[in-house]
């Protein structure tokens, strides 16, 4: 019988989103690795977790490699600071050549120093929040 | 491409210390007057009344300052910002959203050299990338004093001095196991220059001139000094 080896996703960024993000996908079967500067910041991983944590500076290409970024079907870029993702992002998108690159941005206007790039995109919480106002309130403000 | 001031070059250097001080001073006395982003107003006060130059005080690491420090077409940003990531997003929105064309990052990760290049910045400076070049040209030992490659790098001239540990010292050139396609051409001494033959003996503190194909040059080395380059030892 043949096993479906899982697909593997890397996290940069134990904040909140980061850690229930990985909560959720190693729920969900995905073989997670979460990286975080701080052995600290791993204390907000939440119980449902099975993958691997581990500590490091993500902006380090020979250290995503090591974690194998190269080979994840998703790394997803959520540290507090923009820069930072945008590095990662593009090491990952642009020399690493992982399919689906995910970067949290909280200045939106960041976002056009990826947008040529079709593998990295864009998590803007700036954004996502007018929407949902929009939504839960019923006015519409976007052109 | 060499530039000079009568061009009218606008130059802009984000964030530093010590290096932004230093490159400021070269670049007036070159007859440049550099813009300077810093986000310590302490640093930002220093510079103005040292230099009486234009100097914004803000977060170059944010976009908002950019815009804020109109530098929309200026010809060159240097990025002296503390983080790597930092300084390559400040290269990256000089040239895709202020139309910069040069911008030049110093990092601290070596690795982020090639790294930087790769996603485009022009000119990418680290401490401890240059400094492992230069040890890995003027490699293996000290004895090198310099070596001048030729004709495209297909011949060599390295000048080395033969020191006390050198295990050809009192040898007559003749039984130094040399390969073939290298030539000791000179000999330099306190007495004066001599061009060896078969029967020269090599004595202490001797400079020689030798000509070899490059890719015999790191053989000839460990011939002359007995001396192998530490990594492969």
């Amino acid at each position: 019988m043949l096993i479906k080896r899982a697909e593997t996703v890397v996290i940069c960024g134990a904040g909140r989103f980061g850690a229930s993000l990985a909560g959720k996908l190693s729920e969900h079967g995905y073989g997670v690795t979460i990286v975080d500067k701080k052995e600290d910041s791993f204390r907000k991983i939440p119980d449902n977790f099975s993958g691997y944590y581990t500590v490091g500076d993500a902006t380090d290409i020979d250290f995503l490699q090591s974690i194998g970024a190269d080979k994840a079907s998703f790394v997803i870029a959520t540290t507090n600071d923009d820069n930072t993702n945008s590095m990662i992002g593009q090491i990952a998108g642009r020399l690493l050549n992982v399919k689906n690159v995910y970067i949290r941005l909280n200045d939106d206007e960041k976002s056009e120093l990826v947008s040529e790039f079709d593998n990295i995109k864009v998590i803007s919480p700036h954004s996502l929040s007018l929407t949902e106002f929009e939504r839960l309130s019923g006015l519409t403000m976007t052109d | 491409m060499k530039i000079s001031p009568d061009e009218d070059v606008k130059i802009v250097i984000a964030g530093g210390k010590q290096k932004a001080d230093f490159l400021i001073n070269m670049l007036l006395d070159k007859g440049f007057e550099p813009v300077v982003i810093n986000e310590d107003s302490a640093q930002c006060e220093y510079l103005a009344k040292k230099y009486r130059i234009p100097v914004i005080w803000g977060n170059p690491a944010k976009l908002y300052t950019l815009y804020d420090a109109n530098i929309e077409g200026s010809d060159i940003m240097i990025a002296l910002h503390y983080g790597d990531a930092d300084n390559l997003a400040i290269c990256q929105a000089a040239e895709k959203l202020f139309g910069i064309k040069k911008t030049v990052a110093v990092v601290s990760n070596p690795k982020n050299v090639e790294v930087f290049r790769k996603l485009g910045v022009k000119t990418v400076i680290s401490a401890t990338y240059t400094v492992s070049n230069i040890i890995e040209q003027a490699s293996i030992v000290g004895n090198i004093v310099n070596t001048l490659p030729i004709e495209d790098d297909k011949v060599v001239i390295t000048r080395l001095l033969i020191d006390e540990n050198s295990p050809v010292i009192g040898m007559q050139i003749k039984d130094i196991p040399l390969p073939e396609n290298v030539i000791i051409s000179c000999i330099i001494r306190q007495t004066g220059i001599t061009v060896p033959n078969g029967q020269t003996v090599i004595t202490k503190d001797d400079k020689l001139m030798i000509i070899s194909d490059p890719s015999l040059q790191r053989k000839v080395l460990e011939i002359m000094t007995g001396s192998r380059k530490k990594s492969e030892a």
